[in-house]
């Protein structure tokens, strides 16, 4: 069978052990759902008001409504569609320029290496969040736009954990083997080495995911969330002012990104270490 | 025509001790080969036996391509064999290595490993009849039934004969084995010695044998070479080495092979050599071996010339000033 | 003549659950020393040696391992024992040398820390240093590498250092596991030298697990021979050497190269070791081996004394 219909069958094996692990991918399933079908099932356009604004929640409004009666339940299920394709988005971006990076970096080594990594340190030390305000003070609010820099800012962790992969993989034997055979050192790379680096970094990435869409609303609460497409953390920002009297209009959104980030981070942790000691076992 | 396939001359391969931005600062080296000049002929095995920090590895790795030496020269076939120079094809020359589990890639199958260097450097899939032949060479019958198995499905054996038929798969002329039977279990050695002298033999292949195990060279080699330190110190005709062992290190290798009776191994008094296997970054001055030298003598000392290779025998080298 | 039973082994079978099914590392085996003796086990990869080893001590995790059978160190069973009790057994009267040193020594404490702990809050102060002092020397370290790191240490004094530990605390017992498969020959050598003076010296008895028959022959009396979990061949070393009862036993025998003479085809074993979850019927060896009738194809050779002090399980043979 497939090394990585085995693996799978093997990581799974492993992960289910956590039951943590597997709330939380329960979690996941349960928040993706809500983000592909959710638009599907709201009752009503996101944007339509009503007249019954600030009402609780009702067999009518199963959230309430929000100050000009717009449906608090159909905005959260269309906020979580959103806050997942930011944060899936962004998280690919991640993981494209992450693994370019890292592979160069850990690859090659020596000086590349250091001067690489010199770089991705220079990115830590960029405020994310205040460039994000910023860039949105300057071009308006727009929602790919922050999807795409937050990607683009958060390239560091995937690159350190393929910097480090490929700097353990490339000692292997089979590599100078490859190299024997007559094969040049990208294909080494992307067709000998890579294979057997992706789950790690796919890992990484699922990780990635939740961290972005809790980035995406903070900017969003401080009041630069893209308006045109209401994320969730859009949803909080319009309800600081109405919260007190209206409870639901932070509660139910507040609770979905809650459960959205929490169900990626315990299913990535989950499966990291499920990864981790079967990849260190050499 | 030269007589040699082969000829290595003075190769030193140092590597620095940190890599990475440095200014100023004292560098120093770890003189993995410090000085190595052999050769090898046509369909001759010379075995490279040494310890540790001998620098055998290194040069294999050398001799075989994978490696720029930091000085030195590699003739191959007359022709100059250094990666750069890019005058030897790389089927020429291919390696046999040590752990065949991690000499596998683990997500390809046997067919792709095999198939890797036809795509590489002939631009086609091997075809079936080749694939066939190449999986009889090296035992591993019926082809269809390891073909499309994973690394991790074979034994240790069958692993090992997968890295030789990546070895041999497009007929080279010349082979490093490094330590091919050591992370073998001993009874499945043998399978794999007389493979190699099979196939050695099919198609006059030259082997640089590389090992520790001066049993498994006697069993094997035409010639052999002892190194330490990254040197030759002794350099022969297999039985004549085994006969006629000169250098004090040579004498202490062999003296260190136990033997399977125990009655023998408690008659012989064996002295093992003191001290340790000293480190390649500083080699001491003078003749490497002095520190634990059961015969060192004044001439050995630090500060004096270091012994070269002189021909004792006929075909017989050792570096020794003692031995003079 | 009857020399006091150390340790024994009796009907132990050490099993994993995994999740691909049931690997039976040890099937049912049996095993004794005698107080002062060195005792070989010898086997190849993935027979059980290292597992029983480990398993005297309980260092294997359990689950996944399952242990039945019993371990009688003088007369108790150390199967019974608190997991406290048998922290007290565990590097006082029984100890342990691995393969390699470098993983059993803590990088960032000077070696007579390590050695310190080893000795137990019962000594201290200038008592230690005189203990430890007294251990190094009887190794044939200097005095100077108490304050050594370990990475300051070559591989032969590191262990060096390891059995230092392990004879520290007067055990009655020291379990070898590969002591010299990751040092050089000539290093070998002086560490075989020096276990067999402090054996002579302190009367201490030693199961040495091992793969390579030369180690055995040079310093263990009596050797146990395993393969796939089964017990093979035991008996005192010279007269396994000199006539190996079990077929497996003589075929490993002959693969064991002669320096000193050259035969044309090296020896080996046809076939492969089997896989422990699920080995052949019958004798597990009979894939593999020239003798095989049918019998041994279907039914489990017993464990048997064929002459006096040799055991032997084949079918052949009895």
């Amino acid at each position: 069978m497939h090394p990585y219909l085995e693996a799978v069958k093997h990581t799974w094996r492993l992960y289910k052990r956590n039951k943590v692990s597997v709330a939380g991918l329960i979690l996941i399933i349960f928040f993706v759902a809500v983000g592909i079908f959710g638009p599907l099932i709201a009752p009503y356009n996101v944007f339509e008001t009503s007249t019954d604004a600030l009402s609780p929640p009702s067999m009518k409004h199963l959230m309430g409504t929000d100050d000009i009666g717009r449906d608090t339940f159909s905005g959260v299920m269309h906020g979580a569609s959103i806050s997942l394709m930011v944060g899936v988005i962004s998280a690919f971006i991640a993981l494209i320029v992450g693994i370019l990076l890292g592979a160069v970096s850990g690859y090659y080594g020596g000086k590349v290496d250091e001067a690489l990594m010199r770089i991705a340190d220079f990115f830590v030390v960029i405020p994310t969040t205040l460039l994000l305000i910023v860039i949105a003070a300057i071009f308006g609010p727009k929602l790919l736009m922050t999807a795409f820099i937050i990607g683009v800012l958060s390239f560091r962790i995937t690159a350190r954990v393929v910097r480090a992969e490929f700097l353990s993989w490339k000692e292997r034997e089979f590599v100078e083997s490859a190299r024997l055979s007559g094969m040049s050192e990208w294909r080494i790379m992307l067709m000998e080495v890579l294979p057997n680096i992706m789950p790690l970094v796919i890992a990484s990435a699922t990780l990635q995911v939740a961290a972005s869409m809790v980035f995406e609303a903070s900017i969003s609460f401080l009041g630069l969330g893209d308006p045109e497409f209401q994320s969730l953390g859009y949803m909080l920002y319009r309800s600081q002012l109405i919260y007190i009297r209206a409870w639901w209009t932070a509660a139910f959104p507040g609770l979905m990104l809650f459960l959205g980030a929490l169900g990626i981070n315990v299913a990535g942790e989950g499966l990291n270490e499920a990864l981790n000691p079967r990849l260190r076992g050499r | 025509m030269t007589e040699w396939l082969l000829e290595v001359r003075g190769l030193k391969k140092y590597y620095p001790l940190s890599t990475g931005l440095h200014i100023g600062g004292h560098r120093e080296f770890v003189k993995a080969v410090d000085g190595v000049s052999f050769n090898v002929r046509e369909g001759e095995v010379l075995s490279l036996v040494g310890e540790s920090g001998c620098g055998k590895t290194t040069t294999g790795k050398v001799v075989v391509g994978l490696y720029e030496p930091s000085e030195g020269n590699i003739f191959f076939r007359g022709e100059d064999a250094s990666p750069l120079a890019g005058r030897v094809p790389r089927r020429e020359r291919q390696m046999v290595f040590q752990d065949p589990t991690a000499a596998l890639n683990p997500r390809k199958t046997i067919f792709d490993s095999l198939n890797r260097p036809f795509r590489a450097q002939l631009k086609r899939d091997a075809s079936n009849e080749e694939m066939h032949q190449l999986m009889e060479d090296v035992g591993l019958v019926p082809p269809e039934y390891f073909l499309h198995k994973y690394p991790h499905e074979l034994s240790g054996g069958q692993k090992q004969r997968v890295v030789v038929a990546q070895a041999i798969a497009l007929k080279p002329s010349f082979v490093v084995a490094d330590e091919p039977v050591s992370s073998l279990d001993l009874s499945i050695r043998g399978q794999i010695l007389n493979l190699l002298k099979d196939l050695q033999r099919k198609f006059n292949l030259s082997i640089l044998f590389i090992t520790h195990d001066l049993a498994v060279a006697r069993h094997v080699s035409d010639r052999v070479a002892i190194m330490y330190l990254g040197k030759i110190v002794e350099l022969a005709d297999s039985e004549e080495f085994f006969t006629n062992v000169m250098h004090p290190y040579a004498q202490a290798l062999l003296g260190a092979a136990l033997k399977a009776d125990p009655k023998a191994n408690r008659m012989t008094e064996y002295k093992p050599l003191v001290g340790d296997v000293p480190s390649p970054i500083n080699p001491p001055s003078g003749c490497r071996f002095r520190a634990r030298c059961p015969a060192a003598g004044v001439k050995c000392n630090k500060g004096e010339l270091e012994p070269e290779l002189v021909e004792f025998r006929p075909g017989h080298y050792v570096a020794c000033h003692i031995c003079a | 003549m009857a020399v006091e039973e150390l340790l024994a082994a009796r009907g132990l079978r050490i099993y994993y659950h995994t999740m691909t099914g049931v690997v039976k590392a040890v099937d049912g085996v049996d095993l004794k020393i005698h107080r002062g003796e060195t005792v070989g086990l010898l086997g190849e990869s993935g027979c059980g040696k290292s597992t029983l080893g480990l398993s005297i001590l309980r260092l294997l995790p359990s689950p996944p391992a399952k242990i039945t059978g019993e371990v009688l160190l003088e007369g108790v069973n150390l199967a019974t024992l608190s997991p406290d009790e048998m922290r007290k057994v565990r590097g006082r009267q029984v100890t342990m040398i691995f393969q390699d040193p470098a993983t059993y020594l803590n990088p960032v404490l000077k070696i007579k820390d390590q050695m310190a702990e080893m000795l137990g809050p019962q000594i201290s102060g200038k008592d230690t240093n005189v203990e430890i002092g007294r251990s190094l020397d009887m190794v044939g370290l200097r005095r100077s590498v108490m304050a050594s790191y370990p990475h300051q240490l070559s591989g032969g004094m590191k262990q060096r250092v390891l059995i230092a530990m392990a004879i520290m605390s007067n055990p009655l017992l020291m379990i070898a596991d590969e002591p010299t498969t990751a040092l050089d020959v000539t290093i070998q050598a002086q560490i075989l030298n020096l276990l067999e003076e402090i054996i002579r010296k302190t009367g201490i008895s030693v199961l040495l697990v091992t793969h390579d028959w030369v180690v055995v022959s040079k310093i263990a009396q009596k050797v146990y021979v395993m393969y796939a979990g089964k017990m093979v061949e035991h008996g005192e070393t010279r007269s396994v050497y000199e006539r190996p009862l079990h077929p497996y036993t003589n075929g490993l025998m002959n693969c064991v190269l002669d320096v000193n003479r050259k035969i044309a085809r090296v020896p080996s074993i046809e076939g492969y070791p089997p896989n422990l979850a699920n080995p052949p019927s019958g004798c597990r060896f009979h894939p593999r081996c020239k003798m095989a009738i049918d019998k041994c194809r279907t039914e489990e050779p017993p464990w048997i004394e064929a002459e006096n002090g040799r055991f032997v399980a084949c079918w052949r043979v009895t």
